[in-house]
């Protein structure tokens, strides 16, 4: 038997949920523990160092200093860096933060917070950056991840590839392929939010008239919210589509497919978008993927909608 | 003598931490402190997102 691979992980500014995404393997875990030795996981394990590893995962995103140090160290320390998780590869949740200077957040939830007794942001703890970052733009990265978090098969997938030096199966499909929803034209003449009314959970949520994202969010997690009648929010970051070709946006696509199943004007559905482009961007809005093309206005659109901050 | 054990990274926790300990001569603590390390600034950002994104996105904060 050739030697264990020995894998480390570090978490920078996430939730953790990738690392319980790794536990959503089940026993296919122990299919993966076969090949490789776990040297440093710090949800399970209490090494604190970077120790020399073949495999580094980082999970979450750069928004501290520590979050820099820890990514070089790591670096350093892993033949291979993966990142794993939306964080990493695009800013994750937090990156709507990008609507709000460094300044704006520490007030809310220090100084001006009317639910704490605080009067100062603490000292002593690792400088806040002024944006929240994905990975690579402090190093270099071998392997992206995306997902929030990303879902078992996929990690396997992508783990076993890694390790045994093959190509992934992972495809760039978005997430419509693997929804269940009927695309059918419908009559429907207006925008409604996903509380308005009742939904036909066979029918995609554009031919009734709801924003879902599914057509330009990278699939990694098997289309789960769908069947639990929630639209896509673009959890797993944008597709391949929107990430390489200039002239797409998110806005602009599901805008045309939306216009083309429904009799709901294209440019209702831009406004829409833009208006809410905080909650329709918020797992994505920090990376430069936006930044190329017309969605380079997001926060002025996220101001504009805050009645102009 | 007075020291204090600083324990930096604690581990096997959710997120970042620090625990620093305070022990006077007689090694009786005289003060614990847990710090939190990181910081995302939910509390501001969610502000402006429609309703219906709040039971996504608030699981988030800790562990999806
Ligand atoms: S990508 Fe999602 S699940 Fe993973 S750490 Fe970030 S917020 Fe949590
Ligand atoms: S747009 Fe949403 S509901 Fe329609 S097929 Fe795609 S993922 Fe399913
Ligand atoms: S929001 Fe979209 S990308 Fe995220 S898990 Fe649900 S279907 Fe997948």
């Amino acid at each position: 038997m050739t030697a264990k691979k020995k894998v480390s992980i570090e978490w920078l500014s996430g939730c953790s949920g990738c690392e319980l995404g790794i536990v959503d393997l089940h026993e296919k875990l122990l299919a993966v523990l076969d090949e490789v030795e776990l040297v440093r996981v710090p949800i399970l394990m209490d090494t604190k160092d970077y120790v020399k590893a073949d495999v580094g995962i980082i999970t979450g995103s750069i928004r501290t200093e520590h979050d820099i140090h820890a990514a070089q160290a790591m670096r350093k320390a892993c033949d291979a860096i993966v990142a794993f998780g939306t964080c990493p590869v695009y800013g994750g949740p937090h990156s709507s933060a990008y609507a709000h200077t460094k300044e704006e957040l520490l007030d809310g939830a220090f100084r001006r917070n009317p639910s704490t007794k605080t009067s100062e942001a603490p000292q002593d703890v690792p400088r806040l950056l002024d944006g929240n970052r994905p990975l690579d733009s402090e190093i270099a990265v071998d392997v992206y991840i995306p997902g929030c978090p990303p879902g078992a098969a996929y990690i396997f997938d992508g783990l076993l590839s890694l390790l045994r030096g093959t190509d992934p199966r992972i495809g760039p499909r978005n997430v419509c392929f693997n929804c269940d929803r009927k695309m059918v034209k419908s009559q429907q003449p207006a925008l409604r939010r996903s509380f308005d009314g009742s939904f036909d959970p066979e029918i995609c949520f554009l031919s009734q008239g709801c924003i879902c994202l599914g057509s330009v969010t990278l699939d990694r997690c098997l289309a789960p919210c769908m069947k639990a009648g929630v639209p896509c929010f673009a959890c797993g970051g944008p597709s391949e589509a929107i990430c390489l070709e200039p002239q797409k946006d998110v806005r602009s696509e599901v805008a045309l497919r939306m216009a083309q199943l429904t009799k709901i004007p294209a440019e209702a559905v831009v406004r829409e978008i833009e208006q809410q482009a905080k909650t329709h961007f918020a797992y994505a809005m920090a990376s430069p993927v936006f930044r190329q093309k017309p969605t380079f206005l997001l926060k002025k659109w996220t101001r504009t909608a805050e009645g102009g901050r | 003598m007075k020291r204090t054990i600083t324990i930096d990274p604690v581990t096997r926790i959710e997120g970042h931490a620090r625990v620093e300990v305070d022990l006077d001569d007689g090694s009786r603590v005289t003060r614990t402190l847990f710090k939190v390390m990181d910081f995302r600034g939910f509390e501001v950002f969610l502000k402006g997102m429609q309703v219906e994104s709040m039971p996504t996105i608030t699981s988030r904060i800790c562990g999806t």
